[in-house]
């Protein structure tokens, strides 16, 4: 899934970038970076703060010119094109509404701006649909400054959804609004774009988000594409100790260590455990073996064991969240590692309680301690 | 508990009431001499009770006050209509664009102001006695536009400033042209500033005494070069003094109440984000 994206050069139909770097005062925002976004897809562009999510965005939109290279729309070179022609609409990640003008003014907006010699008599039929679909109808009058932050999210929405765009970016769309609004709107606004013709970035800070609404995920990090992948890849194999790190609720466990060369086999040795790499992960760790490396445990692939067991980690309770259905268990090794998992087995466990962790051998992901990237290839 | 606090309001408003009369008394002194005959003017002991007259505004209209009136306030409307026009873009630039030495020239705006008038007065009538300017409504004015054009800019600028950019991203991506924008979306967000802004720009032109003595000459007198007038040989007309005093509040006052819900919000809008 990843290999091809940056072969295909020509591709004609949606959004593209071509080796696009950014360097504000000496400093490299962007590095290098190749993207393409294809008609009707949702792209999720998922990484930390200050990693370049809205710099990328700005850069698709025409607010800022790009160090070197080249954007494409459709097949046509953009870079140049001025922010106005590029058809592309933005929702701002401080929905940037016009504080003078009603909702409905708000959303008419970008129709008044193309149309030449008067809106055509459907517009206000067209924005009425819209408005009833998001469900605000009825705010069409109010102010901005009269709306909830989830009322001023879908006005914003509408008035990027209006434009009938070539490309839609939605700059971390929902990051502010409270967990369940969240959640509620996340599914809608996915809804809603499963029946629109263009590409789509849809940026975020949260992974999880990023896997839910996202056909695809490009993963940024400190200016650099560190993965791009479905969902599935992205979850099941991520391309870096990074990544992994983003993505998983709780994240992923890791811990530094070394691989030791045993008999035949590979040992990962760390300060809390010694562990035999099952064979398939022994094969595809050979290139690095005698080497620093990081052993990924996900929350969820762990089992608590009670009682005297040579295979399982040995440590103690730390703290347990409970979230009702499951329990978040932090556990502490004898030499100080940290390692949560997600258990529905919280029964009758206490803090300070000694306590075994198995792990499935096939949630294991190994990485190169010295790059950080993969060392793992799963079939 | 309840009754503590109606008496601390009543304290309260009494002494809000004896500050606004210790600030108000002498307007309200002026306000009293308008309407006595001289007889009664100075007369002590002060006489409360007599019958009120109109011959003090008599005399102030028999006497022309009322171009002079007119003066004033065309050169406050037309030097404050010079400013706004001049100033708004010239703000909004200072905010937003990138210039060569932006800050240089911003402070060197500023330090135009920073001069006592005085000191200006003698260069601007030599200037404005070579290229015809002297005496002239267009001089003056002009004199007072740059007097508050620094002022205004100065302002204005932190108004521009506090709108935030991405607004006009947002328009200029829907595809609304630079001016567009600036017409629909930054001039009707900084009205308040503006009109704000403008009233003290106005208030300033309204109340100048040294610039309107020395440059507008006999033919351009606004009020308060005129009221020394009254100073005659029989001695000073302190009943029409107080007339064109009272009278000269009321356009200012006019102004402050009409605009007071801009003037509020522009004043407070750099504190209070909505």
């Amino acid at each position: 899934m990843t290999a091809p994206l940056k072969s295909c050069k020509t591709a004609a139909d949606g959004l593209q970038l071509l080796n696009v770097s950014k360097t504000f005062d000496q400093t490299e925002v962007l590095h290098d970076i190749d993207l393409t976004v294809a008609p009707g897809e949702v792209l999720a562009l998922v990484g930390p703060s200050g990693a370049g999510k809205t710099t990328l965005c700005r850069i698709i939109a025409g607010l800022e010119t790009p160090s070197s290279g080249q954007c494409y729309m459709n097949g046509t070179d953009m870079t140049a094109m001025p922010p106005g022609d590029r058809r592309v609409a933005m929702m701002f990640e401080s929905y940037a509404l016009y504080p003078h003008l009603s909702v409905g003014d708000n959303v008419r907006s970008p129709l008044l701006a193309r149309a030449k010699g008067g809106l055509p008599p459907t517009a206000g039929q067209h924005i009425e649909q819209l408005l009833a679909v998001l469900e605000i109808a009825h705010l069409s009058d109010r102010l901005p400054s009269e709306l909830s932050g989830g009322q001023k999210q879908r006005t914003a929405l509408a008035r990027a959804l209006i434009q009938n765009p070539n490309a839609l970016l939605l700059d971390e769309p929902i990051s502010h609004l409270d967990a369940k609004l969240r959640h509620k709107l996340r599914g809608e606004i996915r809804q809603i774009l499963n029946a629109r013709p263009h590409p789509t970035i849809w940026s975020t800070p949260d992974g999880l988000e990023g896997l839910s609404v996202g056909d695809r995920i490009a993963v940024l990090i400190a200016g650099r594409i560190e993965q791009i992948g479905t969902p599935e890849d992205i979850w099941l194999r991520p391309a870096s100790v990074k990544v992994a790190r983003l993505f998983g609720d709780p994240p992923m466990n890791i811990l530094p260590g070394e691989l030791q060369d045993g008999q035949g086999r590979i040992d990962f040795h760390c300060r809390s455990m010694t562990m035999t790499l099952p064979p398939a992960l022994a094969a595809s760790a050979k290139a690095i073996k005698g080497r620093a490396a990081f052993l990924g445990l996900r929350p969820n692939g762990l089992t608590l064991h009670r009682g005297d067991d040579q295979s399982a980690i040995a440590t103690t309770v730390y703290s347990i969240e409970s979230f009702g259905k499951y329990a978040i268990v932090t556990l502490i090794t004898p030499p100080g590692d940290l390692i949560k998992l997600k258990t529905a087995d919280v029964q009758d466990l206490k803090l300070g309680d000694d306590v075994g962790v198995r792990y499935a051998s096939d949630q294991l992901l190994l990485f190169d301690g010295t790059t950080g990237r993969a060392a793992y290839v799963y079939s | 508990m309840e009754q503590k606090s109606s008496i601390g309001l009543g304290l309260r408003t009494a002494a809000a009431v004896i500050c606004a009369l210790i600030v108000l008394f002498p307007v309200l002194w002026m306000v009293a001499m308008v309407f006595k005959p001289a007889d009664v003017m100075f007369a002590r002991p002060t006489v409360f009770f007599y019958t009120p007259t109109l011959a003090n505004f008599a005399y102030v209209i028999e006497q022309g006050f009322v171009n002079n009136l007119i003066t004033s306030l065309a050169l406050g409307i037309f030097s404050t209509i010079l400013v706004v026009i001049i100033g708004t873009p010239a703000a909004y630039s200072f905010a937003r664009f990138e210039l060569k030495a932006k800050e240089d020239l911003f402070l060197f705006i500023l330090a135009s102001r920073m001069a006592p008038p005085v000191c200006l007065v003698i260069p601007f009538y030599l200037i404005y006695a070579k290229v015809g300017l002297l005496d002239t409504f267009v001089g003056l004015s002009l004199a007072y536009m740059t007097f508050n054009l620094s002022f205004y800019v100065w302002v204005l600028r932190s108004f521009c400033r506090d709108l935030p950019v991405e607004l006009e991203e947002a328009a200029i991506l829907e595809g609304w042209s630079k001016a567009q924008v600036f017409r629909r979306i930054v001039f009707p967000l900084l009205r308040n500033g503006i009109v704000a802004t403008s009233v003290l720009c106005f208030i300033f032109a309204w109340n100048e005494f040294l610039f309107a003595f020395m440059l507008g000459g006999d033919s351009v007198q606004p009020l308060p070069v005129a009221i020394p007038k009254l100073i005659t040989a029989q001695g000073v007309r302190w009943g029409e003094v107080a007339v064109v005093g009272v009278v000269s509040l009321i356009p200012v006052l006019a102004v402050v109440v009409l605009l007071q819900r801009h003037i509020v919000r522009g004043l407070t809008m750099g504190a209070v984000k909505g």
